[in-house]
């Protein structure tokens, strides 16, 4: 096992060698010089400890222990560098007009919203609709994105997992400060619950769902509902009209709970029950109303309801607490929350004001819908890259 | 939007407890102990959110699913003839006790048992990467 390993670390060198071979300098699309560093920067740190490791298992006195440990740092290693290859150094293979208008359009909106990070880099190839990759903080859009308005805010939901991703930064120490009180209400609540549970002889066979609910919160759930609180936060009732439109395409049980299998992702009702209240906390009281009764009255929602323990998982009590805390953070550390005071003086160039004006033509005006979006995003692409080569000729 | 977000995040997460527990693994292993209360804090910042676990405590100190942390263990342990589980969990406490008196001089049991719970965060980094790449 030591001679393989020994070959098996070193042929990790030279891939990482050869990766940082691909970076090119100077960076071509200018906006993704972050993500080449950070590659960069990656592979460095994975090449040096991987030389070390080889310092380890040459030693003549390393014994088993030592050969688990090893093994152990190189999958590390090897899982690192194969994430940077495939969520960095792939993007910067690639050099398009899309891919540099998604680029400067993440910075206008880390701009207006003053996110106080360096700003993300988006790859506009995703495969798997909007996702983050925090090995390398790139944000993943599916391929024709730019070409419409609607799924767009949930670029702020991704963009909400790189600040949670970064809440160790002193610039961000007031957010922080803010979701760790959300993480003792969550175990307040549960634990309330549970010494409840633990008196009541008829209760106590609920107790492992219990603990069950409260690590799932802890683990996934609080994160997930953290990047939907942000993002209607900071884009208001746009995100989540858009939040309908992704769940009306690919739900399949909007009150999924169940007490066997949990999912990472709190059930899509409860997600827009949160939306809900935070749309209400900024002061959305018109539109989130209007929000619950188009919800209520889709097919999938009307009539339905979730399996016994779902009002346990989904606590319309706990939901508010957390709102009231993660709106707090976000103010206290200078984030620009969208209201609809801010959002009646924003032009049309502002990117909250474009999401939010493109659903409010959607219902008022649905056969005008195509024109606008057309216009809008040609506007975009003007104010935001110079050019709107970016849109094909239709 | 997709799960694919929340396994990066939990890779992260895992990814840099497992890190950190290694490096001072590491320098235990190789006698570079320069540092010993980082040492100390970096062993108990992981094995102390497992005993807790496996008391049925609530731990919030970590967002790593100790659950699935304490099931590999199990798994291990089951698979070696000559220990059980609630030994296992004594020696482990032992250590843990050990470490919060400041001592980190181990002998190879205990180095194995602390290999047991770094291939065991091991396991759940190489889960959220399996998830991560489809």
């Amino acid at each position: 096992m030591k001679n393989y390993l020994q070959r098996l670390i070193e042929e990790l060198v030279r891939r990482g060698e050869q990766l940082k071979g691909l970076i090119k300098c100077p960076i071509e699309i200018v906006e993704l010089n972050a993500l080449a560093v950070k590659c960069e920067t990656e592979i460095d740190t994975c090449i040096r400890n991987l030389r070390e490791l080889l310092g380890f298992i040459k030693d003549d006195n390393s014994d088993e222990q030592i050969v688990r440990y090893v093994y152990r740092r190189y999958q590390d290693e090897y899982r690192n560098i194969d994430l940077i290859e495939r969520y960095g150094i792939s993007l910067l293979k690639v050099n398009c007009q899309d891919l540099k208008y998604h680029n400067r359009l993440l910075l206008k909106i880390q701009t207006e919203c003053k996110v106080p990070l360096t700003i993300a880099s988006v790859a506009s190839f995703s495969t798997e609709s909007f996702f983050y990759a925090p090995k390398t903080h790139v944000i993943f859009v599916p391929a024709a994105e730019h070409l419409f308005l609607q799924h767009l805010p949930a670029l702020y939901h991704e963009l909400g997992h790189y600040v949670n991703g970064n809440l160790k930064n002193v610039r961000l120490t007031n957010l922080r400060s803010n979701l760790s009180n959300c993480y003792s209400i969550i175990k307040d609540y549960y634990s309330d619950i549970l010494k409840r549970q633990l008196l009541e002889t008829h209760s106590k066979e609920h107790m492992p769902i219990t603990f069950a609910i409260m690590n799932k919160w802890k683990t996934t759930w609080f994160e997930e509902i953290l990047c939907d609180a942000f993002a209607t936060f900071l884009v208001g009732p746009a995100y989540a009209w858009s939040w309908i439109h992704i769940v009306s395409k690919i739900n399949d049980d909007v009150f999924f709970f169940d007490n066997e299998i949990y999912r990472d992702h709190p059930s899509d009702e409860a997600r827009f029950r949160f939306m809900i209240q935070c749309l209400r906390l900024s002061g959305f009281t018109e539109e989130a109303n209007q929000l619950e009764s188009v919800w209520h009255s889709l097919i999938f929602v009307s009539g339905k309801r979730g399996k016994p323990n779902y009002d346990l998982a989904f606590p319309n009590n706990l939901f508010s607490k957390l709102a009231i805390q993660i709106k707090t953070g976000l103010e206290n550390n200078n984030f620009i929350l969208c209201s609809p005071a801010i959002l009646s003086k924003l032009p049309n160039t502002s990117i909250t004001k474009s999401l939010n004006d493109a659903w409010e033509i959607f219902w008022k005006s649905p056969d005008g819908f195509f024109k606008f979006e057309d216009e809008r995003i040609k506007e975009l692409m003007d104010h935001i890259s110079g050019s709107s080569s970016a849109i094909p000729h239709k | 939007m997709s799960d694919i977000g929340l396994f990066g995040s939990q890779f992260e997460i895992n990814q840099e407890s497992l890190r950190e527990f290694d490096n001072a693994l590491g320098k235990i292993q190789s006698n570079q102990v320069v540092n010993r209360s980082l040492v100390v804090s970096s062993i108990l910042s992981v094995l102390e959110p497992i005993g807790q676990s496996i008391s049925y405590q609530v731990s919030l100190s970590s967002t790593i699913d100790q659950y699935n942390i304490i099931e590999s263990l199990k798994k291990k342990v089951s698979l070696d003839e000559k220990t059980d589980w609630q030994n296992y969990v004594v020696k482990l406490q032992e250590i843990i006790e050990k470490i919060k008196l400041n001592q980190i001089d181990f002998n190879k049991t205990e180095i194995g048992i602390l290999n047991d719970i770094g291939d065991a965060l091991n396991d759940e980094c190489n889960r959220h990467y399996r998830n991560l790449r489809g």
